[in-house]
């Protein structure tokens, strides 16, 4: 299972530069919500995947998110703290949640677990919106902006507020990815691949489910609960549909999409979908700098049925899952296989050959 | 009065539309996820047919439960039959169904409202309560095809071949069950009924994109509730499910009269995560 270094934290580096650098020339306030909203679902679907390592899918997940996005913004707005204070509040918050929710459904397995959360966010997220000091129906409005915050900082270093809010989003982001990472990959990561693989042998040895359970869905929590403090002063008003099941859901197609075997294939599901999913915003903002009348025109068009492009996420969704078992991470290891497989095919006929022509 | 026929309608609409997603759950033990979908594609085709073809709205209804009986064949035919051990990939197919209707539903409904013409005219007067025709044709004939299905599990070859492959896949198919056509009758049966439930709610609620959720949320709930295996069970939590949807809007306003029912719903299940009337279900 060694790997070289080198070779595991290429396709990382590749992620990290193309992070960095793009949002250097790409500069408009288009594209960098389109950035900002892949750097977001990214560290969504990891943490995600942290709870998953255990054996169990969580249908709770974009509800804390919720809960971080809603204890940030309440805070701020209602009680005017700092934003350097409600976010990593709105992150203990989520945790806090997570781990009273998570005590009793840390017994429930596979299925019914899920259901379970699945139930629970929808109930957290409903009585958040029937609450009045949350903005009810209509959502919470007037938060403080990161952009507008981080001002004085930008003109310093002659950048617009916004891009200098992506890069706070994406070091926080970087930080909360390489704590997963490191999570995932120490003693315990593996603890809770053994409790995945069998609860009971791992119990015998001495491994308590329940502690090594909440441990998991208090990590994950804390990141996605970060991650929507950030957004809440990010997008400065928030609304509970945006933070329903469809969020989850999406979440776990993102997983699903890159490829929930590997750490990284959760974040390439964040940005193909993220992508597909902006697509008409993404050529909008393309055409602007192109001078091909074409591509201009095509472009427009898209920007007009843009109501189509569902369809087009729901295709690659179809697509994965009918020809990728494992995702796009995944397409690798299957061509290796069926080249091995070819090439043990190839011998075996040769054998044949050989046997046919001494017989 | 009127709260126990509100009741009674919601409940037997939701066992109607819960059925099929029972079938499944029980007999290939996997979710699907896209049922609620379904019932709305089932709700939107008879309004397209009684609205904009002029079709009568019995006609339009069989005739949607017809085509959605053949949506559900072929379900089970590209999506449960090959891909049965593999919880992941059946989530991934549905939610890209649920993606696929839900922007149909966008598309058509836009910000108009729309809502099935009525099955029947009047009022009716019983025991000083006036409760509209409407609703007793729903309950009538949800009643009817419910009774018909519970015959068709509890008394006929078809529902005691349905009992055995619940139980054991492959023993059933050792004492020469093919279990494949039985899945694909009841898959078809099951999304037949969710459409006839989507025609009916359509007339009472109207029809909207987000309908299929909220019913994929109410599906869920009663038949987790309810347990692996258990037909009887869907029919108590179903009407329970009514009431509780019935009663607390009454009290609360906006969404919090729909938050209590699922918050109530999440503290059964933690005390009888299996369910309160079925079998756990390996998996």
């Amino acid at each position: 299972m060694k790997k070289s270094g080198f070779k595991t934290s290429l396709p990382f580096l590749i992620l990290l530069v193309a992070f960095i650098a793009l949002p250097m020339f790409l500069n408009s306030r288009s594209w960098i919500d389109i950035f900002v909203t892949i750097v977001f679902n990214m560290v969504a679907a990891v943490s995600l995947r942290v709870i998953l390592l255990s054996g169990n899918l969580s249908f709770a997940q974009g509800c804390f998110m919720g809960v971080g996005a809603y204890t940030a913004g309440m805070l701020a707005v209602h009680l005017g703290l700092p934003m350097w204070l409600t976010i990593p509040l709105g992150a203990v918050m989520a945790t806090l949640i997570g781990l009273i929710t998570g005590w009793p459904f840390a017994r429930l397995k596979t299925v019914y677990f899920s259901m379970g959360t699945m139930f629970m966010g929808q109930a957290i997220m409903l009585l958040i919106s029937a609450w009045k000091a949350a903005g009810g129906a209509q959502g919470l409005n007037r938060i403080p902006s990161l952009s507008s915050e981080l001002k004085g900082v930008a003109e310093l270093l002659g950048v617009k507020g916004y891009q200098a809010a992506y890069f706070v989003i994406l070091i926080l982001a970087i930080v909360s990815l390489v704590v997963m990472f490191r999570f995932e990959h120490c003693r315990i990561g593996a603890t809770l691949r053994a409790l995945a693989q069998s609860e009971d042998v791992a119990a015998s040895i001495g491994v308590n489910p329940t502690f090594y359970r909440l441990l998991a869905v208090g990590v994950a929590c804390f990141f996605i609960g970060l991650m929507g403090g950030v957004q809440a002063h990010y997008m400065t008003s928030i609304s509970y549909s945006s933070y329903s099941m469809n969020l989850t859901l999406w979440l776990i197609m993102y997983m699903m999409i890159g490829g929930s075997g590997k750490f990284i294939g959760p974040m390439v599901g964040a940005i193909l979908i993220t992508l597909v999913e902006g697509v008409s915003n993404l050529l909008t903002s393309l055409s602007g700098a192109s001078n091909s009348e074409a591509f201009v025109a095509f472009s427009r068009w898209i920007g007009e049925n843009s109501a189509y492009t569902p369809f087009l996420t729901a295709a690659v969704l179809l697509v994965v899952a009918y020809l990728l078992p494992t995702g796009l991470v995944g397409i690798p290891d299957t061509i290796r296989a069926a080249k091995a497989k070819r090439a043990e095919m190839r011998e075996i006929e040769a054998m044949m050959k050989e046997g046919g022509d001494n017989a | 009065m009127n709260i126990l026929i509100n009741t009674l309608v919601l409940g037997i609409m939701y066992i109607l539309a819960s059925l099929g997603f029972a079938f499944i759950f029980n007999m290939l033990g996997t979710i699907n996820l896209a049922h609620g979908s379904l019932y709305m594609v089932g709700a939107y085709l008879c309004y397209y047919l009684c609205a904009a073809a002029g079709v009568n709205n019995w006609v339009a209804m069989v005739i949607a439960a017809v085509v959605l009986a053949a949506v559900g064949l072929l379900l089970e035919r590209v999506m449960f039959r090959p891909f049965l051990a593999n919880f992941d990939r059946i989530v991934m197919i549905s939610v890209g169904l649920i993606t696929i209707g839900q922007t149909i539903a966008n598309i058509l409904t836009g910000n108009k409202a729309m809502v099935i013409p009525t099955y029947a005219k009047g009022i009716t007067t019983i025991a000083g309560t006036s409760i509209s025709n409407e609703r007793l044709v729903t309950f009538g004939v949800g009643l009817v095809l419910l009774l018909i299905a519970l015959y068709i599990v509890n008394y006929t070859a078809l529902g005691r071949q349905m009992e055995a492959v619940s139980q054991d896949r492959l023993g059933a198919a050792l004492q020469g069950i093919n279990i494949n056509r039985v899945s694909a009758i009841v898959c078809a049966i099951g999304v037949a009924l969710a459409a006839v439930a989507g025609c009916f709610m359509g007339a009472y609620l109207g029809l909207s994109s987000n309908m299929g959720d909220t019913m994929n949320l109410r599906i869920l709930m009663l038949v987790m509730l309810a347990g692996a295996g258990s037909m009887n069970g869907i029919l108590i939590t179903g009407t329970v499910m009514g009431f509780l949807d019935v009663i607390f809007p009454l009290y609360f306003a906006g969404n919090a009269g729909s938050a209590i029912p699922i918050a109530i719903i999440v503290v059964l299940l933690l005390i009888k995560p299996e369910g309160f009337f079925g079998h756990e279900l390996k998996m």
